[in-house]
Order: C-alpha cells, then sequence, then structure tokens
C-alpha cells in the first residue's frame, strides 16, 4: 500500500476573474521509504502541494491519504494530533522555537504529547546529527546550517510516517547544503524514512529515487530516477 | 517637514491601534493629573470660603493700636484692605434675661462689616455711631421685643467678679466670660442707639457667656487721638504675613508685646489661623499639610503609572521598527536624527493626548462635583453649591508640564535605543532586539511535571523579555498595593469611628450656662422627659495625684515607664520616689444618675452623700493601645476603704487667694469599679472618681483651690435623639430661657457616613483610572507579545499544538503574570497597611487586622484582566491559518 496516496487534489484561491489555481486536480502516490524531489519553476504549486500534505494548509477538493487516514476529513485538534505523529516538516528557514532549547526544539512533538523521550534514541539522533556539544545551546547560538539540523532532528524524532521538507537547502552556503543532503539521505536510507523534499538543488534531486515535475499546479513529469 | 518627520507621522497614521493606545495612556494620565489640582484647587477654595464664613475675611489683626498710628499700617504697602474695628465694652440694657444680662458692643467700620462674618437677618448695618446691630436670639430673649426701628439705652460699665484677669485671659475676651455668681457691675457711661438691624448668631455661639454681641459702628474720622482700635489687614502676600505682620508693627512704632516663643503674644497681633494655612500662609495647620501632602503622593502615583505605560508603548513600537531604524542608519541618518524621530513622536502623542486628557478632566470634575453637591453641602456648613469648579492657568499649566515630563522621560530611553541600532542588527532576521546577555531561560522540572509542557512553555515566554516583563508586573503590582493600602486604611478609620462611637455610650451632648445651681435643677426636669432615657450633668475637677509606689499596680508600673521611654506625649510624669505624677479627675453627674450608677453598682447612694467624708467610686481600669502594645491593667492597688491624698495641680494659682501654699483634699475610696456612667468614654492614664452631687458641691470651693473645674455638660441618652432635642429647647426657653446648644451623636456618625463615602467615591473612582493605564498597559504588552510571536505559534501549531493545547499556553502565561504580580504585589500591600496602621496608634483600640474582603477581591480582579486580555488576544490569533503565518516574512 501506498503510503501517501492523493487523489485529485486541486487549491484555487481567489474568485471569479482573479481565480488562481495553485493546484489543479494533482493524483499521485508515494511507496513507504521513498525519497520523492518535487521540482518546477516558482509559482508552480509545489509548496502549495507540500502544506496540504503536511495538514498546515486545506485543499479546495479532494482527498489526501496519509497510511490510510484521510487528513482531509480531520479536524484541527486530530489533525494537530496527526502532524505531531505522523508528519515531520522541515521548513526553508529553520522555524525553530527561540525560547527552547535545542534538545527541546528536537523533541517538541514528544513533548506536546507529553510522552517521555527514549533517551537512547535521542542521543544517537543527535549525534548523527553532529550537535552533541550544542544540545543547550538555544537558536540564537547557533549557525544558519545548525538550526537546519535541529530542524532535521525534530521532523525525525517521532519516526513519522512522512518527512516533508520546503527547500531545506535554499538558505544555506554549499558546503553546508550537502552536509543536510547527506543527512536526509541517511534518514532515508538507514530509518527508512519516505521524504518529499520540494528544492531547486540539483544535487538533491539526483539523489532522489524518483522526481516529479510540476508546471502551472499540475504534475508535467513523475520519473524515477533510481530503479 | 524632513523625511524622517513624515516617516514619523506616517507610521503613526499606519499603526492606528498602537497610536490609539499611547495616546490613550496620555489622556488618562493628564486627566488624572489635571483632575487631582483641579480637584485640590476646589477644596482649597470651598476652605477658604468656609473660613472666611467662619472667621472672616482678614489675615492678621493688630490691637489695641493708638489711633494716631492707625494710619501707618493701614498704609503701609503691603496691606491691601484694612479695617478698624474696637470694643466698647460691656453695657446692661434693661434686659430680663438674668443669665445672659449684657450686651457686649464692639464697633466695626464699614470694610469691617463686610469683612466679618456677619449675617443680617433684617435691617442695615449700622452706619452711624448710635446704630445698633442686634442678635436675634437677645432681641428675643431679653423680653424688651427689639427690632428695627426700636431705641435702647445701654449703660457702659465694668464688670466686677475676683480674679477678673485670670478670668478673661481664660476665656479669651471679657465678651465669653459667663455670668460669675459673685458678679456685680459698675455703669459709668450711659448712650442712646437705635437698633437698625438683627443678625444671626455666630456659627459657633454658645450661650456661655454672660452677655450677647451687638455691634455699632466706628468712623475713623470721629476717632480721638487718645482712642485705640484694632486694625485687621487683608495682606497682598498672605503667605508671608508672619513675617510682614511684625515688620509693619515695627514700621508703625506699635509696642509688640512677645509671647513665650518670642513671637508677638496674640494681645498684640492674632492670625486668621483657620484661613492663613489654606491661602498659602505658615500655619500649624495639620490638616492642610496632611492635604497637601495627598495631592503629592496622587501625583507622584499616577505619573509613575502613567510613565511605564508610555515608556512601554515606545519601547515596544521602537521594537517592532528595528529592521527600519537600522535602515535609515544605513543609509546615512545621524543618532541625533534617530533619537529625534522618536521624541518627534512623543511631541505628536503629546499634542493630541494632554489636550483631550485636560478636557476630559474638567469635564469629569464637573460631573463629580455636581453629584456630590448633595453630601459637600451637609458637610461642610456654608457650601450649598458644593464645591466649585476652578479651572485657573496655573491649573493648566502645572499639567502640561508634569505630562510633558512624564512623556518626554518615558520615550527618552526608547529613543536612545533606537539610535543606537546598527545598519547590520537590522539587515540580520534576528527578531527581537537581544541586550547582549545570553537569557537563562531554564525552568523548574516541577513545572512541567505541574503545569504540562504547555506550562514550560509559558513560564519561558514570560522570561524572555525582561523589561516586557517587569513594566506588565510593576502596573499590575502598583494597582494592587494602592487598592490594598487604600481599603486598609479605609477599614481602621472605620473601625475607629465605630468604636468611638460605640464607646459614647450617649446620644447628645448638650452645653448650658455654668451656674450650678441653676444647671442641677434643669438636669433633673430634663430627666423626667419622656423622650429622654437618662441625663447625667458632668461637672469635673482636676486635681494631682501622686500615690505612694506600692499604691501603683505592677503592669501599670511598667507600661508607664515604656510609655514615659517613648516620649508620648500625655503621660504621667515621673517623679522623686520612684512614682509618678497623675493628673486626677473628680466628677459628679447630677443626682438622677449618680443614683442610677450606685444602685447598679449594688451601693449605698446615702453613703456617698457627705461632703465632711467625701467618698468616691474609683474607676482606674485602662484599656489603651499605644506603641502598638495593648494595655490592659488597674492603674492602682487600691481598695475600698483607702484614701487618695489629692494635691495641687502644678502651675495652678488658685482663683480665690491667688497664693501658691500647698492645699490638699482626702478622698476615700468607695468602691473600685470598671463600669462607666454615662457620658465616660473611660479612664485612660487619668484616674476617675465619681462622687455625689452634694459632696462636689460642697467641696468645689476646695477643689478650685487644686486645679481647673470645668463647665459642666450634660449627656442624653434617648431611643429618639431629634425629639430629646425638641423637647429639651423647650423646657430651656419655659425655665431658664436662653439657646442651648447641643451635639447630636446620630448627626456626628452621619457626618462621618458621608465623608466616609466621599472619600471612598474619589479613591474608587482614582483607582479605577489609575488600573485603566496599568490595564491599558498590560493589555498593548501582552497584545504586542502574542502578535510578535505569532510566527512561532504558527510554528508549533504545525509541530502539533493543539487549539486546546494553545490555549492552555495562553492561560497558563496570564496566570503567571497574574501570579508574580500578587505574589509581589499582595506582601507589598500587606506592608502599607501595617505602616498605615501603627499611624492610627495611640488613637485607636483595636487589633491589627487586614482588609482581607480587599485582598480576595484583589486576586479576582487581576486574575480577570490579565485572563481577559489574553483570552482576546489569542482569540484573534487562532483564527490565523498557519500556513499564511508561517509564509510572512514581514509581519
Amino acid at each position: 500500500m501506498d503510503i501517501l496516496e492523493v487523489n485529485n487534489l486541486s487549491k484555487v484561491y481567489g474568485e471569479g476573474d482573479t481565480q488562481i489555481k495553485a493546484l489543479d486536480s494533482v493524483s499521485f502516490g508515494v511507496k513507504k521509504g521513498e525519497l520523492v524531489a518535487i521540482v518546477g519553476p516558482s509559482g508552480s504549486g509545489k509548496s502549495t502541494l507540500l502544506h496540504i500534505l503536511g495538514g498546515v494548509d486545506t485543499p479546495s477538493s479532494g482527498q489526501v491519504l496519509v497510511d490510510g487516514t484521510d487528513i482531509s476529513a480531520l479536524d484541527q485538534t486530530k489533525l494537530a494530533i496527526f502532524r505531531r505523529r505522523q508528519i515531520g516538516l522541515i521548513y526553508q528557514f529553520y522555524n525553530l522555537i527561540p525560547i527552547l532549547n535545542v534538545e527541546e526544539n528536537i523533541t517538541l512533538p514528544l513533548l506536546l504529547d507529553g510522552r517521555s523521550l527514549d533517551k537512547a534514541r535521542l542521543e544517537e539522533l543527535v549525534a548523527t546529527l553532529g550537535l552533541s556539544d550544542r544540545v543547550r545551546h538555544l537558536p540564537n547560538q547557533l549557525s544558519g546550517g545548525q538550526q537546519q539540523r535541529v530542524a532535521i532532528g525534530r521532523a525525525l524524532i517521532n519516526d513519522p510516517a512522512l518527512v516533508l521538507a520546503d527547500e531545506p537547502t535554499g538558505n544555506l552556503d554549499s558546503a553546508t547544503s550537502r552536509e543536510i543532503i547527506s543527512l536526509l539521505e541517511l534518514s532515508n536510507r538507514r530509518y527508512r524514512q519516505t521524504l518529499i523534499v520540494v528544492t531547486h538543488d540539483r544535487d538533491i534531486a539526483l539523489q532522489a529515487d524518483r522526481v516529479i515535475t510540476f508546471g502551472d499546479g499540475r504534475i508535467v513529469r513523475d520519473e524515477a530516477v533510481r530503479a | 517637514m524632513n523625511v524622517l518627520t513624515t516617516y514619523t507621522l506616517k507610521y503613526l497614521k499606519l499603526n492606528r491601534k498602537r497610536t490609539a493606545v499611547t495616546v490613550l495612556g496620555v489622556v488618562l494620565s493628564s486627566a488624572l493629573i489635571c483632575g487631582v489640582f483641579l480637584l485640590g484647587v476646589s477644596f482649597q477654595q470651598v476652605m477658604i470660603d468656609h473660613e472666611i464664613f467662619m472667621s472672616g475675611d482678614w489675615h492678621a489683626r493688630f490691637h489695641a493700636v493708638p489711633s494716631a498710628q492707625a494710619k501707618s499700617v493701614t498704609e503701609h504697602s503691603a496691606v491691601q484692605t484694612a479695617m478698624l474695628s474696637g470694643p466698647l465694652g460691656s453695657a446692661t440694657y434693661g434686659s430680663r434675661n438674668t443669665v445672659r444680662p449684657y450686651l457686649y458692643v464692639t464697633a466695626h467700620d464699614a470694610l469691617s462689616f463686610q469683612h466679618h462674618p456677619i449675617k443680617l437677618i433684617s435691617g442695615r448695618f449700622p452706619q452711624r455711631g448710635d446704630e445698633l446691630l442686634v442678635s436675634g436670639v437677645m432681641a428675643r430673649d431679653s423680653g424688651l421685643d427689639l427690632k428695627p426701628g426700636s431705641t435702647v439705652h445701654l449703660a457702659f460699665g465694668e464688670r466686677n467678679f475676683p480674679d477678673y484677669d485670670a478670668f478673661v485671659k481664660a476665656w479669651g475676651g471679657e465678651a465669653y466670660v459667663a455670668l460669675h455668681g459673685a458678679e456685680t457691675f459698675t455703669p459709668s457711661v450711659s448712650r442712646t442707639y437705635m437698633v437698625v438691624g438683627v443678625m444671626a448668631p455666630p456659627v459657633d455661639e454658645t450661650s456661655m457667656p454672660a452677655a450677647f454681641p451687638a455691634l455699632t459702628y466706628l468712623d475713623p474720622a470721629h476717632l480721638a487721638a487718645a482712642d485705640t482700635v484694632d486694625v485687621a489687614i487683608l495682606a497682598r502676600d498672605p503667605r508671608s504675613i508672619h513675617t510682614s505682620a511684625p515688620e509693619m508693627a515695627n514700621g508703625a512704632g506699635l509696642a509688640v508685646i512677645a509671647g513665650p516663643d518670642g513671637q508677638p503674644a496674640k494681645e498684640s497681633i492674632s492670625y486668621n489661623e483657620r484661613l492663613l494655612p489654606w491661602l498659602g500662609g505658615s500655619g500649624r495647620s495639620n490638616y492642610v499639610r496632611f492635604f497637601l501632602a495627598i495631592i503629592a503622593t496622587l501625583i507622584v502615583l499616577i505619573v509613575c503609572g502613567s510613565a511605564l505605560l508610555i515608556y512601554n508603548a515606545f519601547a515596544i513600537s521602537i521594537g517592532e521598527r528595528k529592521k527600519q531604524f537600522g535602515m535609515f542608519a544605513s543609509v546615512g541618518a545621524t543618532s541625533a536624527q534617530i533619537r529625534r524621530v522618536v521624541l518627534t513622536e512623543a511631541g505628536v502623542i503629546a499634542a493630541i493626548g494632554i489636550p483631550l486628557g485636560i478636557l476630559g478632566a474638567i469635564a469629569g470634575v464637573a460631573i463629580l462635583l455636581k453629584l456630590t453637591q448633595g453630601i459637600v453641602s451637609q458637610l461642610i456648613v456654608d457650601a450649598e453649591q458644593g464645591m466649585p469648579l476652578v479651572v485657573s492657568p496655573p491649573v493648566i499649566g502645572l499639567t502640561v508640564l508634569f505630562s510633558a515630563a512624564t512623556i518626554l522621560l518615558s520615550a527618552w530611553t526608547p529613543a536612545r535605543r533606537a539610535a543606537r541600532v546598527s545598519p547590520i542588527d537590522a539587515i540580520r532576521q534576528s527578531g527581537e532586539i537581544q541586550e547582549g546577555k545570553p537569557l537563562n531561560l531554564r525552568t523548574s522540572p516541577l513545572i512541567r511535571r505541574a503545569f504540562g509542557f504547555e506550562g514550560e512553555l509559558a513560564l519561558k515566554s514570560l522570561k524572555r523579555d525582561r523589561k516586557k516583563y517587569l513594566t506588565t508586573v510593576l502596573s499590575l503590582m502598583l494597582s494592587i498595593v494602592l487598592f490594598v493600602a487604600f481599603n486598609a486604611l479605609m477599614l481602621y478609620t472605620d473601625t475607629t469611628h465605630r468604636m468611638a462611637s460605640k464607646a459614647m455610650n450617649w446620644d447628645l451632648q448638650i452645653d448650658l450656662d455654668y451656674r450650678q445651681s441653676h444647671a442641677n435643677g434643669f438636669a433633673d426636669l430634663v430627666s423626667q422627659l419622656p423622650e429622654v432615657q437618662r441625663v447625667s450633668y458632668i461637672r469635673c475637677s482636676h486635681e494631682e495625684y501622686v500615690p505612694p509606689r506600692a499604691a501603683i499596680t505592677d503592669p501599670a508600673y511598667q507600661a508607664l515607664q515604656e510609655l514615659n521611654s517613648l516620649q508620648f506625649e500625655n503621660v504621667p510624669r515621673a517623679v522623686e520616689g520612684g512614682t509618678y505624677e497623675f493628673v486626677f479627675k473628680v466628677c459628679a453627674v447630677g443626682p438622677a444618675e449618680f443614683n442610677h450608677y450606685a444602685t447598679q453598682l449594688g451601693l449605698d447612694v446615702q453613703q456617698y452623700s457627705d461632703p465632711s467624708a467625701p467618698r468616691g467610686i474609683l474607676l482606674n481600669h485602662t484599656t489603651l493601645r499605644q506603641g502598638g502594645k495593648l494595655y490592659d491593667f488597674d492603674l492602682f492597688n487600691l481598695k475600698p476603704g483607702d484614701t487618695m491624698s489629692a494635691s495641687r495641680m502644678s502651675g495652678w494659682s488658685s482663683p480665690q487667694t491667688g497664693d501658691e501654699t500647698p492645699a490638699s483634699l482626702t478622698w476615700t475610696v468607695g468602691a473600685v469599679a470598671r463600669e462607666t456612667p454615662l457620658g465616660f468614654l473611660g479612664v485612660g492614664l487619668v484616674p476617675l472618681m465619681i462622687v455625689s452631687d452634694a459632696v462636689f458641691d460642697g467641696l468645689s470651693d476646695r477643689m478650685q483651690q487644686l486645679g481647673p473645674i470645668n463647665a459642666g455638660h450634660m449627656t442624653v441618652k434617648s431611643d429618639d435623639p431629634d425629639a430629646a432635642v425638641g423637647a429639651i429647647e423647650r423646657l430651656s426657653k419655659a425655665t431658664a430661657g436662653g439657646n442651648i446648644s447641643y451635639y447630636s451623636m446620630k448627626e456626628h456618625n452621619r457626618s462621618q457616613y458621608l465623608q466616609t463615602m466621599m472619600i471612598n467615591l474619589f479613591f474608587y473612582g482614582f483607582l479605577t483610572l489609575i488600573t485603566l493605564i496599568g490595564v491599558t498597559n498590560i493589555v498593548n504588552t501582552l497584545d504586542t507579545n502574542i502578535k510578535l510571536r505569532r510566527r512561532e505559534i504558527a510554528m508549533l501549531r504545525s509541530v502539533g499544538l493543539t487549539p486546546a493545547g494553545l490555549l492552555r499556553m495562553l492561560c497558563y502565561e496570564s496566570l503567571f503574570y497574574g501570579l508574580i504580580a500578587l505574589l509581589y504585589g499582595l506582601p507589598i500591600g500587606i506592608a502599607v497597611s501595617v505602616f498605615i496602621y501603627y499611624q492610627f496608634d495611640g488613637v485607636s483600640t483595636f487589633a491589627f487586622t487586614l482588609p482581607w474582603g480587599a485582598i480576595l477581591a484583589c486576586i479576582g480582579g487581576v486574575m480577570a484582566i490579565v485572563f481577559a486580555t489574553m483570552i482576546v488576544s489569542g482569540a484573534m490569533i487562532r483564527n490565523d491559518t498557519i500556513v499564511d503565518t508561517i509564509k510572512a516574512e514581514n509581519l
């Protein structure tokens, strides 16, 4: 079964003459463990799609099934809980909570769930992210790359069904970008994480299992890169 | 207008809400300041009018000025108005009134009539030396039916009675001396007058003096060189009258008698001590000092409260525009120019807010004065119009000064901070201004356990910006402290009054003329009136009692030592022999009351009736609270059968013989009691002995050698005090004639109640407004906090914070703000209450207590305010869509 199923998804802004169709009856599926890159020109609807998949935006019509759950049918509270446990979101501008330190930012989904954390798992994750000596730092004491790594940690800590990343390297220099890409790759390979990445970065597209190209709110091309 | 000013004005217009809130703060602040000044000036005016009504419109009076030198006083440059008057003396006039047979005639010139509290009932003021203005009461009680047009023949002369000088001095002038039992009158000059007018009795007239007042005209042109006049003046500058008056006297060559303190004695220069303090002249008026202290305190509180608000508003506004200031700097604006931007904003807001505030204050005070007109007219004699609204240029000027200063000072620091923003700070997307030191946002793990993760987030949010957090908390604390302290003050005042009223076990107090024979009989008649339950006629003699050391109880001795070391006044002095010198009062209460009292105590009245074996009931149990301690003990170890040897009071010269030879009286203690007869408050440190009237009358000559005997008064217990007063007045007219003056506890309580109500009204009005300033501040801060954190909150929601979780987080933030403000504010409020309690010391006998009701209300109010603010702001955020907020770069 596909871990993600998108059926006739549409998103329309405005009315009448000023109507904009950001997404136009998009349908596709993603298998568990796939690394999917979504590319396309600016304004083609990629980010809109990602936000809807992550449950932070609502579609105008259509259906999104994540691990069998129709997220478009969930109310605010259930959606929030779903996001907590099943989705990991990584943004271009790290969006960490400035008053929480690195450890707290990473374990945020767990803290919101009121669950106790598995110390061993956290340590391993932090070590993998290269943040072991920064655990008590606040975001304003970290570099851009370190902040993005924290964001990745937060996305992974709950072992979610889907990790969605929107231009994760857009704000980083090339060396740091490469580090981030390899981390994402690592999470995909080692933790069998399903990853959907919206990106302009050619390197990410090259690492992906599959590349979906968007244009004018529709899927233009959907090709497997690696077998 | 340069670009920065344009920018400033545009910013103010665009951010209507922020601007409106700041302007509101300025309006409230200047309205309060203006309101306080307006009320102060109004009150001052009412008191000036009142004091003029009570004691006349004059500042200083020179007595017995030789008429030849009068001109050098009246024409002195420091004198605005001068008026002449002079006593002509006592005269008989054929009155049938045996209690008040004289007239005391004073001559006034025209100005003097205008400036003294003389109210015409009918007719006119005298304009010639043979015209007379008489008192309405005299006209009726003399039996001569005098009215305008009547002729009356006066025989001026001398009143002769023993120890004339001492009595005149004690009573404050011959016009006030009561009729002496052994008095005779020697007429010397006769004059005929025509009555031209009838005047109302002066406000504080009693029926004690033997003379009715009568006024005639003083013509300065007809003054002989040998005559002396009193010259009363209105000085151009009343504030310095205590120096200018003696100077004038010296300049005019007047002989000035110096008093014991080196200042001119009252016989030479007297001052209108009631009026002068209200005009700014130095006076021994605690009332005025208290009043000025209140005004100053209120202004300080308002300035502090509004400074917090305005500072906060500016700080927030600067914080939001950090990026813009950085850009200005990068494009070449100097620090001074950026500072000016902020100060221009302050100026614009002041220009809008201060006039609005002043107008608001004038309107508000006008309404308030109208509302309280009824109460004020009942509290202050002659203020039927209530307090007047006085809008004077100094009031406006002071308001503008204080308000502008507050705004300028509050905007100064934010202005400097804006000027210090460097271009690079702005270009980086680092959010709020960090002040360098890394924040310590660690919270105790208990917080997470008790309040959940949302609670921990809430607490960390509070700690992230110390300054904002402090200003919010301080605003709340100020209101809390004020509320608790004021309620404590009201509680203690109220308790004191209630205890005093309860202690006063009578309903009416009546002053009669002092002649014993008349009064005793009168008291008996009063006691037979159906409207009267009990009546006591109280006369007390004051003697000195120095007990042997063994007679003083140990607790009393200890207390006396303590109180003496604390230097309280009116405490018995320590004398040789390890003992103390007590003032000892021996009192008669009228036959009816004494019978009632003695019978109540189970005593045989007959045993107390013999003046040759003087026996009395000793009251010497003290409960007093002074220096924070409660004293509750008997003063002496005396039992029935013991004797007390009373001696002459130090400094008392006996009127009869005028010598200082020691005299004494030995009293036998017939019983020792704790209950007091009607009309007594209790025993402080002055022991009291109640004796029968027979004993008192029989020994009064000897008692007069030991100390003064005060004029008697009656206290009456009645279920219907108003009816009782009417009945007593009718009885008095039917028997002795003349007026009685009375004091009703019911009236007193009512006046206390009205006073309290008025004070409450003013204070709660003030507190509401100042809390409004605080609330505006809080709303501003919390609202801004939340809006600035929109992105962060959207982030939390995207990671899985439910709407309920967000609400919980916001609620916890409110809870913590409120709790912290209460945690600091309540103890401070309680500490201030303790301080206030000790100011009541010596006056009160109640145990320390706190206004618990108010404290609970305070807690409720604070939490309500903070919660309401949070919820309202939170509701606005909940409707944000997550994605829009996260995408938006400039919020």
